[in-house]
């Protein structure tokens, strides 16, 4: 068990050439400055294996199965068999009793330095009855699996903000890891899915180089600091004032900007436009359907996902809907964001007297 | 298919941008490798490079005198561009996805000489196989 990464690259017949270019591809990931494969070489070099313990509440394995198709099978096949000891219900072989046994003996030879990953939301409603496995509760299980842990990564957003669980009328009482548990750090890898290529770099950095930044949410700044319209390519149309109104107008034949069909993109922090799903192949707004908005908090309950984003939302805070396209835009493109800006005036006083929702919680990002 | 192609897609305008400031950046690393030996990295995946860029690019360095293979959790090629020191790498997966690709300045990319723990085990197993011979076994 005192086997440092490497050394558990070597057992598996790598040279250190292989780990010099698995530093170098999860640095290029990372977005990190050449220079840092390094330092990440000569960190990871010396870290002893850790154990990650995976545990699933209210989920639909969907995460799971992004990680699992994860574009660069080298990277994720590493995580897994050479980087760390990892424990996951659904993906080992022990079942039942043996399995929870297996679980129970990793966490106590790592008490207090697992990495615990959390996929899904956790039911309170109930005393937290609607999610039990081997007589315990999720809330329960998650509270004792915390104490041992030396970080824990929120992946997907209903683990980081409660995502389709908790949206209303959330009959289970679903909350976030992060209502839960108040004293471990905590990283949210939100997504509906995440991207898988960032579950992994987000845990080789925290090897690497402990807690990344993280913006208000909690998300790592080095894969969620820009929104989707940021790195749009599309984002010309859009300064243009050239949108598509329906899916088959000529606008969306051209490939026009997705705004007025209901585009998240503005308010939605993602790495979808850069780093694309599917072995790199494409992304949402690049297959013609505007962005979603799965990575931020509510955005099942924002009012519709084809409807133009100042209708929709009725708590965003105005001045960052359109401030970074309006200021960004070239000149061209202040005509388009004007017209926006009104219409999102109208559409927030009529969104006033319809949004009957929860209050919202805080309201996102520094940008 | 052929309807397909009939539906025109606009491509995003590419306008050639970062090239010529790369060419700099390259100078100036060159410039430090010579004076100090200090190496220098260009993460490419990192910047917006449209199709002409990257055919400066290729065009002002030119090709070199050297190209290896690395093959080690799929394949990898690094090239000596025509300026010498100018090293372009690619790494790919084992399913021949491109994982980085980069620019390095340096008289030979890290990646390439064998390091010293490789070395030994080499030379552990080679010892080995000629202990095996000499006792007459295969
Ligand atoms: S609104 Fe959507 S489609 Fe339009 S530029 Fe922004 S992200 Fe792209
Ligand atoms: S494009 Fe938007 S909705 Fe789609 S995966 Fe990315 S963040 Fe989520």
């Amino acid at each position: 068990m005192d086997e440092t990464i490497l050394d558990a690259f070597r057992q598996n017949g790598l040279s250190r050439r292989a780990f010099l270019k698995f530093c170098a591809a999860t640095t290029s990931l990372l977005a990190l400055p050449p220079a840092a494969a390094a330092a990440m070489a000569e960190k990871l070099a010396g870290t002893l294996r850790p154990t990650v313990i995976y545990l699933s509440y209210q989920e639909c394995t969907g995460c799971l199965e992004s990680m699992t198709r994860s574009f660069s099978p080298t990277i994720e096949h590493l995580m897994f068999n050479n980087i760390s000891l990892a424990f996951n219900d659904t993906l080992q072989a022990a079942a039942g009793e043996a399995a929870e046994a297996a679980r129970k003996e990793a966490m106590r030879k790592a008490w207090g330095k697992y990495i615990l990953i959390v996929d899904g939301a956790v039911p309170m409603g109930g005393g937290g009855a609607y999610c039990v496995a081997a007589g315990q509760s999720a809330v329960d299980d998650l509270r004792h699996a915390a104490q041992g842990a030396a970080a824990i990564i929120a992946v997907g957003t209903c683990a980081a903000f409660g995502g389709v669980p908790y949206a209303a009328p959330n009959p289970t009482g679903a909350v976030p890891v992060s209502e839960i548990i108040r004293d471990r750090p905590i990283i949210n890898v939100s997504g509906c899915p995440p991207i898988p290529e960032v579950m992994t770099g987000v845990i080789v950095y925290y090897l690497s180089f402990g807690m990344p930044a993280l913006d208000r949410q909690g998300r790592p700044v080095a894969f969620y600091g820009n929104t989707i319209h940021d790195r749009c390519y599309r984002r010309p149309f859009y300064d243009e004032g050239r949108f598509a109104h329906t899916f088959d107008d000529e606008g969306a034949r051209n490939g026009w900007c997705l705004y007025e069909l209901g585009c998240k993109g503005p308010v939605t922090y993602n790495a979808c436009a850069t780093l694309k799903w599917n072995q790199g192949t494409s992304f949402p707004i690049q297959s013609g359907h505007g962005c979603l908005g799965c990575s931020e908090p509510d955005f099942w309950d924002k009012g519709g996902f084809y409807r133009p984003l100042p209708a929709a939302t009725g708590h965003w805070p105005r001045g960052e809907v359109l401030g970074g396209a309006a200021l960004g835009g070239a000149v061209v493109g202040v005509g388009a964001a004007a017209l926006a800006r009104s219409r999102q005036q109208a559409a927030a006083a009529k969104s006033a007297k319809e949004v009957s929702h929860p209050p919202p919680k805080e309201d996102s990002h520094e940008h | 298919m052929k309807i397909l192609d009939t539906i025109p897609i606009r491509p995003a305008p590419s306008p050639a941008a970062n090239a010529p400031a790369l060419l700099q950046e390259i100078a100036a690393a060159l410039d430090a490798l010579l004076l100090s030996r200090q190496r220098h990295c260009i993460d490419l995946g990192s910047l917006p490079l449209s199709p002409a860029d990257r055919d400066m690019l290729r065009e002002a360095l030119g090709t070199g005198e050297i190209h290896m293979e690395l093959t080690t959790l799929g394949n990898s090629r690094i090239e000596e561009t025509g300026v010498p020191g100018v090293w372009w790498v690619r790494h790919s997966s084992e399913d021949g996805i491109l994982l980085t690709e980069s620019l390095e300045v340096c008289h030979v990319p890290e990646i390439v000489p064998a390091d010293t723990t490789d070395i030994a085990i080499g030379l552990q197993r080679l010892r080995q196989r000629i202990a095996v011979r000499a006792s007459g076994g295969q």
